[in-house]
């Protein structure tokens, strides 16, 4: 079947994560936004660990579904045009701060395993090594590569996937605190890594100016940190809905079994470009070369960002495209769209009743952004709705890049076209 | 090919290769102490073509002894033979050398083959065993300070009056010659006879004596300024007519008079021996320059030293930053956001702004007393940050690593009663856990005969509930143990474990932020150290007494806290700390007005004022 997974998440008991990131919120969002495979997250935390083991039970082979008895209550709660099935694939983000090579290394890495057996293992080689208990996405002192040796003790059905490579203070491509390749940071067990995160602030076409990962799956999640952001970015895949059908279509993405991703445009991302967030200076990679790698007004280093680092260790020009790579469309959330239509902030009332009611109208979020034909769009109240999606899809959009930890700024209309249509309308 | 001295400055190499007779080298902090006597001892075998043989090295603790091993290994010419025979080199603490000459001629100072040693909590067991005998109204808990006492009473020969003795001289020697009757016939040997019986060895067995003369003509000592009187004569008596003696110290790190060892005999080697040649070792390669103006403007207030200068070879370098901190839980929340920020930040959310150049292995936490550990601990658990608590355990019966030691002993031998009683008072919760306890004794002895000492000691853990922390250190020190069966293993281990001194635990490959006390730290360095609870009565710590040469003792201790700091150094204080069961107000410790403004940064914190929190007390009562 076809289907779309969001692999990074993280639970309630991270940092600086929503208090609504629980199981039954997971299961109803991830409905809304027409996701059927979605990451627990957070596997190594005792508290989530002991919940997943009582609240989940085994579906398809490595996958899990929330029990009947919390099902019912949240079905309810669900728009009859989003209820769909979905499942739970075992999931954890490592931090793994250590020295290697005399520099201090940064680098978040993705686990998967396909039971909880396996899960309660790798738990307990790692309570040893740190503190599991303090936050969800632990902290660990613990090389990337021997935490890669270490799920595979666990269990040889491990996944392992370096999480938003390029992200710049905690990646293992990251410009701050990671290695130039992958082969520097895994060494003898980088053929074990098939698949990297892409994150928000890169794409395909940024990673595939890399020769060095011609041979590595790309994929894209949204690792969120409250429900409502669950797949905004995801994987597409067209095979039968189980963990080890997922690994093989990533492992061998020449059977086409993996489809591609859904992106956000990378402009977007938070470290897109570089710049220097206390002072408000967005430096572009070249500007960056030419002040020197300096803040412009403070004289203080900026931070390098994701178009800068690819940039660096590109071995081709911009615009390269090999051959037989899954597809990739970018987007932007439904709200954003709303919010740019009614002039009204992404979280205030208004946005939110006319997006709740368009799910209700049309369908889950991600099936109104791609799918939805632009005929059923007219109906929908909203009378720009129809023109801003095209545009969204067709990628006519102008966004302010993301940078030193700022989101980047879309708008999909300037004033001009605006004040247009408006108009023409009446 | 030849040794390669060209890594030395010219100081360093006239140490190296002095000639024959005794030499005395005062090697500063930093100063490439073990890297010269690495180097002497290669010059010796590679150059002079000395048999290893003939070589003795005595270092303070095991663990410098095998790093020793390690190191010349690396620095000896490749292509010599030389690596081939280095195993017949001996680089040995003095008690595990003391050990080897005892159970080589055990019969002679009244022991049965396979004498064992005694753990302190052992220890006090006997004791408490004959003060209920001799002095029945004296309370039990005072037991460990009649150890204490016993042990300074035993090292008392040769010279000094005893130290501050405020019990009767009377009873004191009853109660040391009842313990020493207790050892004997028990056929067990404490900590301080691995030095003192062979000491007696040497004095009254002149051919014993002669045979390891003639078997060391090259004795080379490392920290020589924390030998205790025993531990001098012994070498004394090692050391023969053509012996050359060449050794090394600095008298400004002398930490361990608890322990015996005096900075006045430091130059007691040298008045015995005129000839001796001295060098001083000044060019300091570890430490930036504020932090070494810092450090040697505290020492320079001891008026009982051997005037010694140390030169930065780092001139550039931030301040010293000192912190006041209104009580301990603020001071542990600073040093948490510091670190963060020396770490460039530890997660996507609040990343921070720092020098971020900085791991966790790279950082360091002391402090003057273990008490003073547990705020610190406790933020660093909160945080997520990785850390390891070193020590905090001697053998001590309430620890538990004590306990889990007693347990292994019985696990040797279950008729060993010192350590089921030890053990007992942990048990009396339960009436019929005894019983359950005894049954599972006897399983581990059946388990050890077909498991490794790794999963044996795992089960103990597991099954005793034996806390998080301490068992990851136990489990790196059983590695080297893990071959074969564990009942074989098992008194190669204990008496590995009897051996150790405090420190010996740390982990350097560990990516952990270091918690341990100044004492423990000594021969370390770390690129950023954390000098915590700086008050007035805690360091210096007037807990045992406030003499001027106690008050000399802890500044050489703030001096050898302050010098493991290689480019960061922050010293921080409270005005209120929860210690020893009260609420304590402090002033900042005078150590702190020791150092000249010029070098210092205050670090003050803008901050809410917190709400006040009232459950501090019943986590600590």
């Amino acid at each position: 079947m076809k289907f779309i997974a969001d692999f990074h998440i993280h639970s309630h008991l991270s940092r600086a994560t929503s208090r609504e990131m629980n199981l039954d919120n997971i299961y109803k969002w991830a409905q809304l936004k027409g996701v059927t495979v979605v990451g627990t997250g957070d596997f190594t935390n005792p508290k989530w660990f002991k919940e997943l083991s009582e609240k989940l039970e085994p579906a398809e082979p490595g996958l899990f579904v929330l029990k009947p008895q919390y099902r019912q209550k949240i079905d309810e709660e669900i728009p009859e045009s989003c209820r769909a099935l979905v499942r739970f694939i075992l999931s954890v983000e490592i931090s793994s701060i250590y020295k290697k090579h005399e520099k201090t290394r940064k680098v978040h890495n993705l686990i998967f395993f396909p039971d909880l057996r396996s899960v309660s293992r790798l738990n307990a080689m790692l309570t040893k090594v740190g503190n599991l208990a303090s936050d969800g996405r632990p902290i660990l002192g613990l090389d990337s590569k021997e935490l890669l040796r270490m799920a595979l003790d666990a269990s040889h059905e491990t996944y392992f996937v370096p999480a938003h490579v390029w992200t710049p203070h905690f990646s293992v491509l990251g410009a701050n605190s990671g290695f130039d390749s992958l082969e520097e940071c895994f060494e003898e067990l980088t053929p074990l890594v098939h698949t990297v995160e892409t994150g928000l602030s890169s794409d395909p076409p940024m990673n595939w100016r890399l020769s060095a990962l011609d041979k590595i799956t790309l994929i894209s999640n949204s690792d969120a940190h409250s429900p409502d952001r669950i797949g905004r970015e995801a994987n597409i895949f067209s095979t039968e809905l189980s963990y080890f059908s997922i690994l093989d279509a990533l492992n061998n993405p020449e059977k086409g079994e993996f489809l591609g991703t859904i992106e956000f445009f990378p402009e977007e991302g938070k470290y897109h470009f570089d710049g220097h967030r206390a002072c408000g200076e967005r430096l572009s990679p070249a500007e960056t070369i030419k002040q020197g790698g300096m803040c412009p007004k403070c004289g203080k280093k900026v931070t390098v960002g994701v178009m800068h680092r690819v940039t660096e260790l590109a071995d081709r020009p911009s615009g390269f495209m090999p051959d037989g790579k899954p597809t990739f469309k970018s987007l932007i959330g439904l709200t954003g769209v709303i919010s740019e239509i009614k002039e009204s902030g992404v979280r205030s009332q208004k946005v939110q009743q006319d997006y709740f009611r368009l799910l209700r109208l049309l369908g889950n979020e991600l099936y109104i952004l791609r799918k939805c034909p632009l005929a059923s769009l007219k109906n929908s109240g909203l009378n720009l709705l129809p023109e801003a999606i095209d545009k969204v899809r067709k990628g006519k959009v102008n966004i302010l890049s993301g940078y030193d930890g700022e989101y980047g700024k879309v708008k999909i209309f300037n004033e001009k076209e605006k004040n247009a249509k408006q108009l023409s309308l009446f | 090919m030849s040794l390669d001295l060209s890594l030395l400055n010219p100081l360093q190499r006239e140490a190296v290769t002095a000639p024959d007779g005794p030499s005395l080298i005062i090697a500063g902090p930093g100063t490439g102490k073990t890297l010269t006597l690495a180097y002497r001892i290669a010059y010796l075998i590679s150059e002079l073509g000395i048999n290893p043989e003939k070589i003795l090295a005595v270092t303070f603790t095991a663990k410098a002894a095998q790093e020793m091993k390690d190191k010349l290994f690396k620095i000896l010419p490749a292509d010599s033979s030389c690596t081939q025979y280095l195993t017949h080199l001996t680089v040995s603490t003095l008690h595990a050398l003391g050990l080897s000459f005892l159970r080589q001629h055990e019969e002679k100072v009244g022991l049965l083959p396979d004498f064992q040693i005694l753990s302190e909590s052992e220890q006090v067991q006997l004791v408490k065993e004959i003060l209920s005998q001799r002095m029945p109204q004296e309370s039990l808990n005072r037991a460990l300070k009649w150890v204490r006492k016993i042990s300074e009473q035993k090292n008392l020969i040769g010279g000094d009056a005893p130290m501050g003795l405020d019990l009767q001289l009377d009873h004191a020697q009853k109660i040391l010659s009842a313990y020493e009757k207790k050892l004997l016939e028990r056929n067990v040997i404490d900590l301080d006879d691995l030095i003192l019986k062979p000491l007696i060895l040497l004095q009254e067995f002149p051919e014993i004596r002669e045979d390891y003369q003639n078997r060391f003509k090259y004795i080379l000592v490392d920290e020589y300024q924390d030998l205790n009187n025993p531990q001098y004569l012994l070498l004394e008596k090692l050391c023969g007519p053509k012996t050359s003696a060449w050794i090394i110290g600095d008298a400004d790190q002398a930490i361990y008079a608890f322990r015996g060892s005096q900075v006045k005999s430091f130059l007691r080697f040298q008045q015995e021996n005129p000839q001796t040649r001295r060098i001083h070792l000044e060019r300091n390669y570890r430490s930036t320059e504020p932090i070494l103006a810092g450090a040697l403007s505290v020492i320079k207030n001891n008026t009982n030293r051997i005037p010694h200068n140390l030169f930065s070879s780092n001139p550039d370098g931030p301040p010293i930053y000192v912190f006041h901190a209104s009580d301990h839980q603020a001071e542990a929340r600073f040093i948490v956001k510091e670190i963060e920020k020396l770490v460039g930040g530890t997660r996507m959310e609040s990343h921070c702004e720092g020098p971020g150049m900085f791991g966790f292995s790279d950082i360091a936490i002391l402090y003057r007393l273990h008490h003073l550990s547990f705020p610190f601990s406790e933020a660093l658990q909160e945080s997520g940050i990785p850390y390891q608590i070193v020590g905090g355990h001697s053998n001590n019966v309430d620890s538990i690593s004590g306990y889990l030691v007693s347990i292994l002993k019985m696990v040797l031998n279950p008729h060993d009663d010192l350590s089921f009683r030890a053990i007992a008072p942990h048990l009396d919760k339960q009436p019929d856990f005894r019983t359950v306890f005894l049954s599972l004794i006897d399983r581990y002895q059946r388990e050890s005969s077909f498991v490794s000492l790794g999963t044996l000691i795992k089960n103990i853990v597991r099954e005793m509930k034996i806390k998080e922390k301490e068992r990851f250190e136990w489990l790196t020190l059983v590695d080297p143990f893990q071959n074969g069966r564990a009942d074989q293993q098992l008194p190669h281990f204990l008496e590995y474990i009897s051996l150790l001194k405090e420190g010996e635990t740390y982990n350097p490959r560990a990516e952990a932020v270091t918690l341990m006390t100044v004492h423990a730290a000594k021969g370390l360095e770390f690129p950023t150290v954390f000098i915590v609870g700086l008050e007035s009565g805690v360091f210096p710590c007037t807990e045992f007494g406030e003499e001027p040469s106690e008050r000399e003792e802890e500044r050489r201790l703030f001096y050898v806290g302050m010098t493991r700091a290689k480019q960061r150094l922050y010293l921080s204080c409270a005005k209120e700390r929860f210690l020893f069961g009260e609420n304590r107000k402090q002033p900042p410790s005078p150590f702190i007005s020791e150092i000249p403004r010029e070098t210092i940064e205050n670090i003050s914190v803008r901050r809410k004022p917190s709400k006040p929190k009232v459950k501090q007390r019943t986590l600590f009562s």
